[in-house]
């Protein structure tokens, strides 16, 4: 859930910077733009969840699916 | 009418090795070819990497390639947010839909949807939008491909468009899911190289300053610097936020995209798959963004008539520039292969929205609702086939009669618009409300595909004009109006479950929610601690569910 609030913020807040303030867009920051520096920083982002996602289902989520799922197997073959 | 203008061999020779290779692919997966798992799930046996790559050449079609790289060319800043829409995108594909579909799917996204409604009427309803979205984005895939194919090598529109439908039948129709991966995996590997190859030569050009680089294309441009602020490629600033939104909610109601997701073993490669899309995609669109820039400072304000309306020529004629320039031995062997890597791209695309279409005649309607589940596979397959082959055509048929009249990024907005306001908020909901219910399902599915298709014969291209004069809009009318019609999507799902009660329905959100979060009793796997046999019931039983 905090992940969901972290992602989409960072493209929110990008995607509303992009259309109400353009002059900042095209600021230079370390001789590219500020816009071309917040594309990036998008893709970083995405890069980032996705990493902070898989490690975490691969070593929290899963184990405890197993789990279930062998509970819920177990259940079915009882009943 | 003449076949060809002015042929030019070596780009139609490339192309010939490219399709040679793709038959060969064709050729041995169609001896791996047999039962449905075989045909639309590529027997579950492609791996996580692999998946990955397949995913991104499903995904990355020529309007990510050419089409971006053009906007680039032409708009600057605003063609780098659309990029971003389209990666970020893959996040809630990866949190919320990849693993659970998988999980909860067979063949089709339909799947997941009618595991616990009622079945017939949420598989129509269901596989008309997916056919909606496959058929628009299919024809804006061919257009497209025939006026490229006809700039890049001569030959012209109409037999462009044959040849790219024939080959698309020929991988589906033969080789299934598994020639179509195949197909999809080489034109990934193809576009990274290509892009990897121009990304890194259009650096050097600048010495490998990108400030540089920034510098002289804001040069080139008449805006000047505000070739990097925005506001040049959308009329008004709702306007970008709406493409924004339909792009970032679209990608995870694509069909063919969901398809993919039951190709892999189990929901692990599922997860692994979407990260390797994510990291190929991700890459790509960098270094469409300094190829993009690279060629507004080298080709320039001059060449802005030649590269198109739309942009597409420039990554081609950027590549003739870089390898000498034009009539050069260099120049014409570059802007060759990038073309070949154009065709594989467009190729790969079109091959997965055909099989995606089969799916949804084939599996959705004649196997579950004409036949209600009694067909044997190999009816489901040839029929899978016969639809393919009719969706190749009418494809065909309706790209040559409108011809290069149909405008390219309206069908594309439009697919677009339907997946994320048809196809996501029923997914969504019921992947993760209880309550949600047959009639919500329907409902929604409904409007949203309606809305989609009213708002967008309002929408700014159609009614051409300051203000969209003519557009009962006015200038509300936008170029993709998602920001409209997704709210509307979620509302008549919404306001259509709470019209009626499916105790039912509720019933196996329970069953589906195990299933989609654990896996247990998934399509293809081992069920964990497994049950005495005939007590496990792999498949969902098929008992009438009581129609009022």
């Amino acid at each position: 859930m905090p992940i969901t609030v972290f992602w989409a913020g960072c493209f929110i807040t990008y995607l509303l910077l992009a259309a109400f303030a353009p002059e900042l867009m095209g600021e230079r920051v370390l001789g590219v733009t500020l816009g071309f520096v917040l594309s990036l920083a998008q893709i970083l982002m995405t890069w980032l969840v996705t990493f902070l996602y898989v490690r975490r289902a691969d070593r929290v989520f899963e184990p405890l699916e197993r789990r279930a799922a062998s509970v819920a197997a177990r259940r079915r073959s009882a009943s | 009418m003449p076949i060809a203008a002015d042929l030019k061999a070596l780009p139609l020779s490339i192309f010939g090795v490219v399709l040679a290779i793709t038959l060969g692919i064709t050729y041995w997966a169609s001896r791996r070819t047999s039962d449905a798992t075989s045909f639309w799930a590529a027997t579950r046996g492609i791996s996580g990497v692999q998946n990955g790559f397949a995913i991104a050449g499903d995904y990355m079609s020529a309007s990510s390639f050419l089409g971006f790289a053009g906007l680039m060319f032409l708009f600057g800043f605003d063609a780098m947010v659309g990029l971003m829409a389209a990666i970020v995108a893959f996040l809630p594909v990866l949190l919320y839909i990849a693993e659970r579909m998988r999980n909860a799917g067979k063949f089709t996204a339909v799947d997941v949807l009618s595991y616990r409604m009622r079945e017939r009427p949420t598989r129509m309803v269901a596989a008309l939008g997916t056919l909606a979205v496959v058929s628009v984005y299919l024809i804006a895939q061919m257009v497209g491909a025939g006026v490229l194919i006809e700039a890049l090598t001569g030959l012209t529109f109409t037999p462009s468009v044959i040849l790219v439908g024939a080959f698309m039948m020929i991988y589906v129709i033969f080789g299934g899911m598994i020639a179509t991966t195949w197909v999809q995996i080489i034109k990934a590997g193809l576009l990274m190289i290509a892009g990897v190859v121009l990304g890194v030569w259009v650096l050097a050009e600048f010495g490998f300053n990108v400030s540089n680089l920034f510098d002289a294309a804001a040069q080139e441009h008449s805006e000047g610097s505000g070739f990097f602020e925005g506001g040049l490629q959308f009329n008004s600033k709702l306007d970008l936020i709406s493409f924004g939104l339909a792009f970032l909610l679209g990608t995870a109601g694509l069909p063919h995209i969901l398809m993919r997701f039951f190709t892999v073993p189990n929901a692990r490669a599922a997860r692994s798959s979407v990260a390797w899309a994510i990291f190929l995609i991700g890459s790509f669109y960098i270094v469409i963004m300094l190829v993009g820039t690279g060629a507004r400072a080298i080709l320039g304000q001059s060449s802005e008539s030649a590269v198109g309306e739309t942009g597409n020529l420039a990554l081609p004629l950027l590549a003739e520039e870089l390898g000498g320039g034009a009539g050069t031995t260099g120049g014409d062997v570059f802007l060759a292969v990038i073309s070949a890597v154009a065709l594989a791209t467009i190729l790969a695309v079109v091959a997965g929205l055909v099989i995606a279409a089969s799916g949804a005649v084939a599996h959705d309607l004649w196997s579950n609702v004409v036949r209600r589940g009694r067909d044997s596979e190999r009816e489901e397959v040839y029929v899978a086939k016969i639809a393919a082959a009719a969706m190749g055509v009418l494809a065909i048929g309706v790209s040559i009669a409108g011809g290069s009249g149909f405008n390219v990024s309206v069908l594309v907005a439009l697919a677009f618009t339907i997946a994320s306001s048809a196809t996501l908020p029923a997914l969504l909901f019921a992947l993760f409300w209880r309550r949600f219910n047959t009639t919500g399902a329907v409902v929604g599915m409904s409007v949203g595909l309606l809305a989609s298709l009213v708002l967008i014969a309002f929408s700014a291209p159609v009614w051409p004009g300051p203000d969209s004069e003519g557009s009962p809009l006015g200038s509300l009318a936008l170029d993709v109006p998602a920001i409209f019609s997704v709210p509307i999507g979620f509302l008549a799902c919404w306001l259509g479950t709470l019209v009626s009660r499916e105790p039912e329905a509720e019933r196996r959100y329970d069953e589906l929610n195990v299933r989609a979060e654990t896996g247990y009793g998934a399509e293809g796997t081992e069920v964990p601690a497994a049950p005495p046999p005939g007590e496990a019931p792999r498949e969902r039983p098929r008992e009438p569910v009581a129609v009022p």
